[in-house]
């Protein structure tokens, strides 16, 4: 098993490399850099080209990429060239808010969604289950935009219960802060969930039909007992799986809830950087990410050994 | 349906420990949230102190320099006002209003001005606001070389130790004006600046003004906090400001902020489109205020060897081409107007006897025809990525089409519009560039109208006849000169030359709500948006 992991782990960075090349050739082919914005609409060419020399952007593009993966090798990420602060402490700051609202709406999507799906799987074909899925298929169809201002206007505009913006850290108003999350964990939510409540009813579907569950009933066996330890359970393998896509969904992809919502993570930063070309936190964020995606799949891959033996004695094999 | 309770309990008791993990951890501030309470008719007589200012807008997009000697961008003004001072304010009808220069004095035709300086006021990092740092402000924009308002000032002589005199190179009949409304005379102090370095003072503004800069998230938020040692008083003597603090939030997401605005989570908005004033304006207790501030020109390569724009004829039959006023008026919203000048109607600067190109497409089919293009032509035309420029170019399109031009769209982002627009010549292409009216009309053509410095200058030849007026521009002495030349400068730019085709004129709309008071400085107080004087607002108790 630790061979796999480690295995897993040079995958990993070399996966990471080529994200980060990839992301910095991209950059490099969209016209125009960070001088443009650095130096403002009314600066001279030549105070631009000057500039661009002091930060390096006149060398050649793998020149460059070079310089920053160098850096980042020693542990530096790089200053970005247009907030003039060390990326690692842009980012930080960011990847704090963006993470605590991916947390909770990963728990909420998981938590709820495997539990409604085992419900619906369980009742199929009854109210519940017609139910369930009539709201999960919804909740899959329906855009996070519209589902964030029909969220604004019942629960702050009509109801006014609910602040319709804005970000306060738990240490200055944690009242606040939680009132301010509410929705758009409740929005970035309502998509995996739905999801997870699909890949879970079809899951449980399948299994429930197999031999053994059978078997385990003629035993005499409690119907809870069965679905815990023998549904469940096998089941699990592919609700995996779809938990780790969904980090990446919910980590990378809430951009668009931070927008709505007004709430400064780490989306709104890489979609600023991109705007204003600041190639290092684009570079950062897109690294943030990769390393996120990378071990939510790691996790998920050596979890699949946890809960199905089989596999386990596959990897040892192998 | 006792399980079904049980359910929805389970459901919220989820929600709730969500909600509560994402608040673990972390450190920072935050402005007060605004309450829910109703305004005070009373408290709203006279001013009281406390609250804090809450003023939002979209996006902060080229506003990270806060450092006037190297600053570009006009919208800074506005940001930066509650920390950073200029030497005098302006009224909206022009008049000048004595700030940190508390008097001056005009000699030589307006070639030597005295400036006598407010006495007692410290800048926040507790060094004396005096001649010295005024004069060590004036010579830091002048080596930066971005900010060319200081550029006919020839020498600085110190008189003592709060009086000046700007001795200058020709006589500038527009320095005091510029005093009030340039970026680069707001003060920093020359202590935190040699202390920190240039870099530092970008995003470390140390000034004279109301409010200190307490954190800035680039893009998300700047939070201000109260100068307890602020040297202005009311007209009643007490002390200023009223506030304890100013806060702007940038909120990506117009339909947030303005149901954000109407919750009276946002006491200003700022930045208004047209949606946004739609949907403002059916609530009696929002006010709206608007000035013009930019409009739109398309511009012409007539420098680029073998353009077949080179030919005036083409020119104005692509001006001929157009519809302006049914464009701008059913494309686009309020804070729109359609111009045929580089004015805008209602302006001082208005030339009324501008022809201009009404529409008239068989004119246009005809000129082209004399112009040897009887079939018309392929052109393309740049502009920057934006809603309202990808919806013009594309009416653009349909109408040029009708006379036979088939036009090709290219929208770049504000990097690339920067880099092969701005910074360079744009080549044989139709160009949309926007044009400010900072501080005004002439104040904006003595930069980027001025064949000696404009960015355009690679692309558009401008003739003899328009840079002898330039000159004159410059050396106009009174205003009432000055506005005859420039009025002869846009009459030779479009009717006589047709180096430019003007769309419409875009209005800078703010919504303030009913609880704000003190905007502005002039005698129309409040309508003063741009030039706001941030030590003179109060909020009505909530």
């Amino acid at each position: 098993m630790t061979q796999y992991i480690v295995k897993k782990l040079f995958q990993a960075l070399l996966v990471l490399l080529i994200v980060t090349f990839i992301s910095y050739l991209i950059m490099e082919l969209i016209p125009g850099d960070a001088v443009d914005f650095l130096l403002g609409l009314e600066a001279t060419p030549e105070k631009a080209a000057a500039l661009r020399a002091s930060l390096n952007l006149d060398k050649p593009f793998v020149v460059r990429y070079f310089i920053w993966l160098g850096g980042l090798f020693r542990g530096d990420m790089g200053t970005s060239i247009f907030y003039n602060d060390s990326v690692a402490n842009i980012l930080v700051k960011k990847l704090l808010v963006t993470f605590r609202m991916g947390f909770a709406a990963l728990i909420i999507s998981t938590a709820v969604g495997i539990s409604l799906g085992v419900v619906s799987a369980v009742n199929r074909g009854g109210f519940w289950d017609n139910l369930i899925s009539f709201f999960a298929n919804i909740g899959i169809s329906i855009p996070a935009f519209w589902l964030g201002i029909l969220f604004i206007i019942l629960f702050a505009v009509k109801m006014k219960v609910l602040p319709v913006q804005g970000y306060t850290e738990p240490s200055a108003d944690f009242w606040m802060h939680t009132r301010q999350m509410v929705m758009p964990v409740i929005v970035t939510a309502v998509g995996a969930l739905s999801s997870m409540v699909r890949q879970t009813r079809s899951a449980v579907l399948e299994t429930i039909s197999q031999d053994y569950v059978r078997t385990a009933r003629e035993k005499g066996l409690r119907e809870r007992v069965i679905l815990m330890k023998h549904v469940l359970r096998n089941a699990l393998i592919p609700i995996l799986t779809l938990l780790g896509m969904q980090v990446r969904v919910l980590f990378g992809g809430v951009v668009i809830v931070e927008n709505i919502f007004a709430v400064p993570g780490m989306g709104r930063l890489l979609v600023n950087s991109v705007f204003n070309r600041d190639i290092t936190v684009v570079q950062g964020c897109i690294l943030i990410m990769g390393v996120v995606v990378i071990i939510a799949n790691l996790l998920v891959d050596i979890s699949y050994g946890f809960v199905d033996p089989r596999i386990r004695e596959i990897k040892d094999v192998a | 349906m006792k399980k079904l309770k049980r359910a929805i309990s389970v459901l919220l008791a989820l929600a709730m420990i969500a909600a509560v993990m994402t608040g673990c951890g972390g450190s920072g501030t935050t402005p007060t949230p605004a309450s829910t309470a109703k305004p005070s008719a009373a408290a709203a007589k006279t001013p009281v102190y406390g609250g804090t200012l809450i003023v939002s807008q979209s996006t902060q997009q080229f506003e990270d320099n806060l450092y006037p000697p190297t600053a570009a961008n006009a919208d800074v003004l506005q940001n930066a006002r509650p920390c950073l001072e200029p030497l005098l304010k302006i009224a909206s009808d022009g008049t000048l209003i004595p700030f940190l220069v508390k008097e001056y004095k005009i000699e030589n035709n307006g070639q030597k001005y005295t400036l006598i300086l407010q006495q007692g006021v410290k800048f926040h990092d507790g060094t004396d606001f005096n001649a010295e740092a005024v004069k060590w402000n004036i010579e830091q924009t002048q080596a930066g070389k971005i900010q060319t308002v200081f550029n006919t000032v020839k020498s600085i002589d110190i008189i003592d130790n709060y009086t000046l005199v700007l001795n200058m190179a020709s006589p500038d009949l527009f320095l005091l004006q510029t005093l009030a409304t340039s970026l680069p005379v707001f003060m920093v102090s020359p202590t935190a600046v040699k202390t920190n370095g240039a870099e530092w003072a970008k995003t470390h503004p140390v000034g004279t003004g109301p409010f200190k800069l307490q954190s800035w998230d680039y893009g998300v938020k700047m939070v201000y906090v109260k100068n307890e040692n602020y040297w202005g008083k009311d007209s009643n003597g007490n002390k200023l400001p009223y506030l304890d603090g100013i806060t702007f939030k940038f909120i990506p997401e117009n339909v947030t902020s303005t149901t954000a605005f109407k919750n009276g989570e946002i006491d200003v908005l700022r930045a208004l489109t047209s949606n946004m004033i739609t949907s403002l304006k059916s609530s009696s207790k929002v006010t709206i205020y608007d000035y013009a501030f930019l409009q739109l020109n398309i511009w012409y390569p007539t420098l680029v060897s073998g353009s077949k724009f080179q030919n005036l004829k083409v020119r104005q039959a692509i001006s001929y081409a157009l519809d302006i006023p049914t464009i701008i008026k059913s494309l686009f919203g309020p804070e729109f107007d359609s111009t045929n000048q580089v004015s805008y109607p209602g302006s001082p600067m208005y030339n009324k006897d501008i022809a201009g190109y009404k529409y008239d497409p068989q004119k246009a089919k005809q000129l082209l025809a004399e112009a040897g293009y009887p079939n018309g032509f392929d052109a393309t035309i740049v502009a920057e990525n934006t809603p309202e420029n990808s919806l013009l170019c594309q009416t653009i399109q349909s109408y040029f089409k009708a006379v036979g031009i088939n036009l090709t769209i290219d929208l770049a982002d504000a990097a690339r519009f920067a880099q092969s627009v701005m910074f360079s010549s744009w080549g044989d292409r139709l160009a949309v560039i926007p044009f400010t009216y900072t501080p005004d009309e002439i104040g904006s053509a003595r930069r980027v109208l001025n064949p000696a410095t404009t960015l355009f200058r690679s692309t558009v030849d401008f003739p003899e006849k328009y840079k002898g007026l330039v000159t004159n521009l410059f050396a106009a002495t009174t205003a009432d000169a000055a506005k005859k030349v420039y009025a002869d400068m846009n009459k030779f730019l479009i009717d006589e030359a047709c180096l430019l085709t003007p769309i419409y004129v875009k209005k800078y709309a703010v919504a303030q709500q009913s609880w704000v008071h003190g905007f502005g400085s002039g005698a129309d107080g409040e309508k003063q948006i741009r030039y706001w004087s941030p030590e003179t607002v109060w909020k009505e108790k909530r």
